[in-house]
């Protein structure tokens, strides 16, 4: 699409200048994209193994959950995670990768979570706890990866419209103008010798 | 296996009939049979159906909106129920209920601690209705409880009051509350069955806390502050080992008290399994009343067969409603009683 302008030599000079910038700024910002997208698949292949190890360990953590239910009695169950509630503390910061300002959260303090007496509840209890206590920063990691490659998703996105606004409008357009511009002068050109010619005809002729 | 000389026993004639009923109920009992096969079925479904066989049949039929774990809660509450109308001295097939209201306690504690309801985690098979223990604990009035109850909730109360508001400490104070009790109504009764059986029931419950206790993330003198008094093993017998492993060290306890039989189920390494095998020694400890005649014992055999008999339904029950693995299951079935 040619861009409204003037057809004058100042203006073709100054959209050479922007094409000339445009073109160096697609570049940067597809390679930017490239990067992003190695980064990215980097991430999601740790991602694709941390996701797949903590499944892992929470699909164990609940069914020797269900088993210890299993093997008690439920008031017996519910009164064991009846007392004081324990609380866990992650501190959160943040890191940047490339210039995406990222979460970083960190377990700072884990509860305890054996709170129950050993009389009335069973074994397996004591199992899945610690399953779950093994899941735990595993799973904060996951939060931090996750966020982190929803971060980087989106950037790669506004990249992309970046990239594709240059290469299929902007540049285009440009090109369409600085041609559209040379011809027009190219026109007033041959149209002022054309009657620089006529004129010295005319002179001639007297 | 700790064996019972009944024949040493003063014969209690006043059982007989009370014996007889239960000969007759025993009868009616799930055998391992029965189990397997509703282990086997292929689903919550068909193992209902084949329950629905037995005498938990009637409970079952009652009202189809009934969820399993009532029709478990009213067979025992009717077992204890009968078993108490036919004792002729009911006093020693009560004192189990104390566990149902030592639990009560732990939780009226708990919640008051937390402010949360207490009253949806009671369990109403206890010697006190848990609505009277819920007034009574919040008016100070502890008259109705046994002194060893009092005390402990006396000190669990003034934890609250220093701020040291554990809720596993609260389980420390009234287990150890409740097995001091049953100890000594145990040593009081001159029965060396009930005797026994409490002095089982403490050293399984502590063997098994010795193990936990050796888990990572578990707190440094957690055993010490678990361990319940009146049981065969002393506390030390579990603390002299010096550097031995904690399942070496139990494996020689095992060995050298009266457990031999949990050795093998020691050695699979999983104290699940550990804790299926020695409720499953209880059992085959509890079997020898069925050659009593006259006598209290089998009316406790009785309760406490019943409680491990609802346990494997539970097991299968909630396993087939997850879909678990039936090995998962089956290794953690109890022995049935008969």
């Amino acid at each position: 699409m040619k861009l409204e302008t003037n057809a004058t030599r100042m203006e073709l000079l100054r959209l050479k200048k922007r094409i000339v910038i445009a073109r160096r700024g697609h570049k940067l910002l597809k390679d930017k994209q490239d990067e992003l997208m190695r980064r990215f698949m980097d991430m999601i292949k740790g991602y694709r193994e941390l996701r797949y190890n903590v499944e892992e360990k929470l699909a164990d953590a609940f069914k020797v959950f269900i088993l210890s239910r299993a093997v008690t009695r439920k008031e017996y169950f519910e009164e064991a995670f009846l007392g004081k509630k324990e609380s866990l503390e992650v501190q959160v910061s943040s890191f940047t990768i490339m210039n995406i300002k990222a979460p970083k959260f960190e377990l700072k303090s884990v509860p305890d979570f054996y709170t129950y007496g050993f009389s009335s509840t069973p074994v397996d209890m004591d199992r899945s706890l610690a399953l779950l206590s093994e899941a735990l920063p595993l799973m904060v990691q996951l939060a931090q990866i996750e966020k982190g490659i929803e971060l980087l998703a989106e950037e790669i996105e506004r990249t992309r419209r970046r990239v594709n606004a240059l290469e299929y409008v902007l540049i285009p357009s440009l090109q369409e103008t600085i041609k559209h511009i040379t011809m027009r002068l190219a026109e007033m050109e041959r149209s002022n010798l054309t009657r620089l010619m006529k004129v010295k005809d005319i002179v001639r002729a007297h | 296996m700790v064996k019972i000389e009944f024949h040493n026993m003063h014969d209690d004639t006043r059982y007989s009939f009370a014996v007889g009923k239960i000969r007759a109920l025993e009868s009616k009992m799930l055998d391992n049979g029965l189990i397997m096969r509703m282990l086997k079925s292929s689903g919550m479904e068909e193992m209902l159906k084949i329950l629905g066989d037995t005498e938990y049949g009637a409970g079952m039929n009652e009202s189809a909106d009934v969820s399993f774990e009532s029709i478990l809660d009213n067979e025992l509450r009717r077992i204890y129920e009968f078993v108490h109308k036919i004792d002729p001295d009911p006093m020693w097939t009560d004192i189990w209920r104390w566990r149902y209201d030592a639990h009560n306690i732990k939780v009226i504690l708990k919640a008051g601690f937390s402010n949360k309801d207490a009253m949806v985690h009671l369990i109403p098979l206890g010697m006190v209705d848990p609505q009277d223990l819920v007034s009574w604990l919040q008016e100070g009035d502890y008259s109705f409880l046994p002194p060893s109850f009092k005390e402990a909730v006396e000190m669990a109360l003034s934890f609250d009051e220093k701020g040291e508001k554990s809720g596993q400490e609260i389980d420390f104070i009234i287990d150890r509350a409740l097995y001091l009790y049953l100890s000594l109504e145990a040593e009081n009764s001159k029965n060396p069955f009930v005797r026994h059986l409490v002095e089982i029931m403490v050293d399984f419950i502590n063997i098994k806390a010795f193990l936990r206790t050796s888990g990572k993330g578990m707190a440094k003198g957690l055993f010490e502050r678990s361990f319940l008094p009146g049981g065969y093993i002393k506390e030390e017998a579990f603390l002299d080992q010096g550097e031995k492993r904690h399942d070496e060290t139990v494996r020689s306890i095992l060995g050298n008290m009266r457990y031999e039989e949990l050795i093998p189920a020691l050695g699979s390494g999983n104290v699940a399994l550990l804790e299926a095998a020695m409720e499953s020694f209880l059992i085959t400890y509890i079997r020898q009343t069925r050659r009593r005649a006259f006598g209290v014992e089998p009316l406790i055999g009785y309760i406490l067969a019943k409680e491990i008999e609802i346990q494997n339904l539970r097991l299968i029950y909630i396993g087939k409603a997850n879909a678990l693995e039936e090995g998962l299951i089956k290794e953690r079935l109890r022995d049935a009683y008969v």
